[in-house]
């Protein structure tokens, strides 16, 4: 068991929060004698940064126990929101939702999360019903889905209006945090802060999932029921964060490997390793943004890029190891 | 003998002039479109499709021209569409057939056009595909001021209607050099930003648009400085958030808005806090963009509307409401042929809270 202290990355997570606070497109990095004289640069800071980087934190942390939890429930460490199929099934419903009604956010939360169900139980469905039942049927199950939900999105953004309703979904498909602010937080952060309370709660009964069949029955562990309660939770929470946030890759897929490098991969440690170290991926991609350019950048694009690079780093890892 | 002498004299004469129709038919009208391209009709084109995207301000500008009611057979239906203010240029426009959005050559060979409007964005999309099954698309940009009155003039020809061509044209030169002048002397350069305000789910997403296009001409041609022009040479509408628009530090924001809502964006960002403290602390003016049936920042007849609106904006004190209002009605009275108490009725009304 590997006893990396867990306190390098909480001080790394207040660092990050102190400095997004302080860096912006309106006068660079400001220090306190600039802070303390600047109300309009008091306004930003409270009105609009801190809103979004309590946003960076609830989505990086919530999309980063989403996947932690798939991985172990599935014993797959390729199993993750975007992987099973879920993530384009809720960018499907909150599209569908916006194309609906577009002024209010909770037919949109709805909509994603009965798709991102639906996802799901379909997945889990096909899955069984493959031959030769492994790890790759799941993936397999997943890709069929994640297409047909694609597809689905496809006609929607067909019939979007493209001036009004088009720029704004494939803009929210890209993944972006920049309509953040204090109403979204209210309506996003509570529901997702409960869901991974449950899940950190029951993450001992979520290590036991990484057991075979017959030590969980041994146990007298009813693995269908739970299962079915840990994975509705975990979905809930993914497409509460998606609702709002689009589709924000690689965080649930990456992420949680980090932890179990670093962790290793008891859910007791691995678990809350993953949230600090998704709140810091996310809360330092969406730094970028926002900063980089006088653009936004679409927070997905930067996500991707990231992960990408170090899904790359954790192969080349692997196989030195082996 | 003199008989077969004048047999053959006729024959010829007979051969002759048939190959000289033939000929004159098959150059009869020679369009150079904006690739500059020649397309040939042996006659006048009596059945026009507009297809493609941005098809209302297509639209718009062929019914600059008397002869469109009769001679356009389809539009093809996209957003911001124009059909309200058509119907009251062409009573016959709502029986007009539509095309639906994205119809591709099948859809547009079904009305048998004699030549298909497009834009130019849209040869890969469907133009080749027009090509391929012997239809004549012609191409025109409107992108900027240059290339509306060449495109204007290309819209003339095919409607067999050079004359309004040219009665546009002045139209627009001789307001737009009007307002030069008028601002010769007018030395302040302000920071001017056009900003499009889209509302989504109850939040505001800000864009800015390119640097090349007609928008951000249109405020350099009137000596403001378009502060977002070095940031935004991608190709589209780039989205901004608050920080970047306060450190542009404008003087004046123009607020875009495709619905029509400009006004009440302007009173709803007054009422946050942010904005609010930005408005008073650098004295800011935010003033809505005109909308009637479209905004006048596109590549729309309105253009010149959209111009002598910026100009307003900078210069007041030069160019009145009362100017801005007198264009307004010549506008759709010499262009559009639109009767002084419905241009009143209908528009005018419509304006009021936006240019005072």
């Amino acid at each position: 068991m590997k006893k990396t202290s867990v306190l390098p990355v909480v001080l790394l997570l207040f660092i990050l929060i102190v400095f997004a606070s302080l860096i912006g497109r309106y006068q660079g990095f400001v220090t306190y004698k600039e802070l303390s004289r600047n109300s309009l640069l008091q306004q930003l800071i409270v009105m609009v940064r801190l809103p979004r980087i309590v946003l960076s934190l609830v989505v990086g942390a919530g999309l980063a126990v989403s996947g932690i939890v798939m991985q172990t429930v599935f014993q797959n460490s390729l199993a993750d929101p975007g992987i099973l199929g879920i993530s384009q099934a809720a960018g499907f419903g909150a599209s569908l939702g916006f194309l609906l009604f577009p002024t209010t956010r909770i037919p949109i939360q709805l909509f994603a999360f009965i798709s991102g169900m639906i996802s799901l139980v379909v997945v889990l469905r096909l899955a069984r019903r493959i031959e030769n039942q492994n790890r790759l049927s799941l993936i397999f199950a997943g890709i069929a889905i994640s297409a047909f939900f694609s597809a689905g999105l496809g006609i929607v953004k067909y019939l979007a209006d493209p001036l009004d309703q088009l720029p704004s979904i494939v803009f929210w498909l890209l993944g972006s945090l920049s309509t953040s602010d204090w109403s979204a937080v209210v309506q996003i952060a509570p529901l997702s802060i409960v869901c991974m309370a449950i899940l950190y709660l029951l993450r001992w009964r979520i290590n036991a999932y990484s057991l075979s069949d017959s030590v969980l029955y041994s146990l007298g562990i009813d693995r269908n029921i739970e299962i079915y309660l840990i994975l509705g939770i975990s979905v809930l929470l993914t497409t509460t964060i998606i609702s709002f946030s689009g589709l924000v890759g690689w965080v649930g897929l990456i992420v949680p490997n980090v932890a179990r490098l670093a962790f290793g991969y008891d859910m007791r440690k691995s678990l809350p390793a993953s949230i600090l170290i998704g709140a810091i991926f996310v809360l330092f991609s969406d730094t970028l943004a926002r900063v980089l350019i006088a653009g936004e950048i679409p927070l997905g694009i930067i996500t991707a890029f990231l992960g990408a690079l170090i899904f790359i780093v954790l192969i080349l890892n692997n196989r030195s190891r082996a | 003998m003199a008989k077969k002498i004048v047999l053959f004299i006729i024959v010829v004469l007979l051969f002759l002039s048939a190959c000289v129709s033939n000929s004159l038919q098959d150059t009869a009208i020679v369009i150079n479109d904006a690739f500059g391209q020649e397309v040939s009709f042996s006659k006048a084109p009596t059945h026009i499709v507009v297809a493609g995207k941005q098809t209302p301000m297509l639209a718009n500008f062929v019914y600059l021209f008397n002869e469109s009611s009769e001679k356009i057979s389809a539009i093809e239906n996209r957003s911001q569409s124009s059909n309200q203010f058509l119907s009251l240029i062409d009573p016959s426009f709502p029986e007009k057939l539509t095309l639906e959005k994205g119809a591709g050559a099948e859809q547009i060979s079904a009305f048998e056009p004699d030549t298909v409007i497009l834009k130019t964005t849209m040869k890969e999309q469907i133009g080749n595909q027009l090509n391929d099954v012997g239809l004549k698309p012609v191409y025109v940009s409107f992108e900027t001021i240059d290339e509306i009155y060449r495109d204007v003039r290309i819209l003339g020809k095919i409607l067999e209607d050079r004359d309004k061509s040219e009665v546009i044209i002045n139209f627009y030169e001789n307001n737009k050099n009007t307002i030069d002048l008028m601002l010769k002397d007018s030395q302040i350069a302000s920071r001017v930003l056009l900003l499009q305000i889209s509302e989504s789910e109850n939040n505001y997403v800000y864009s800015v648009p390119s640097a090349s296009w007609l928008q951000t001409l249109m405020v350099e041609e009137l000596g403001g400085e378009p502060v977002w022009k070095n940031d935004a040479s991608a190709g589209g509408w780039m989205e901004v958030n608050i920080e970047q628009i306060i450190d542009w530090q404008p003087d004046i924001i123009m607020v875009i808005n495709y619905q029509g809502q400009s006004p009440e964006m302007i009173r709803k960002l007054t009422e946050d806090a942010v904005w609010n403290q930005f408005i008073s602390s650098s004295e800011i003016e935010l003033k809505p963009f005109p909308y009637d049936f479209q905004s006048w920042d596109q590549p729309d007849p309105r253009w010149i509307l959209g111009y002598a609106s910026i100009a307003h904006f900078l210069h007041p004190d030069v160019i009145t409401v009362d100017i801005l209002s007198g264009l307004v009605i010549d506008f759709y009275h010499e262009l559009y042929g639109l009767d002084l108490n419905m241009i009143n009725d209908e528009i005018i009304s419509l304006l009021q809270s936006q240019i005072e």
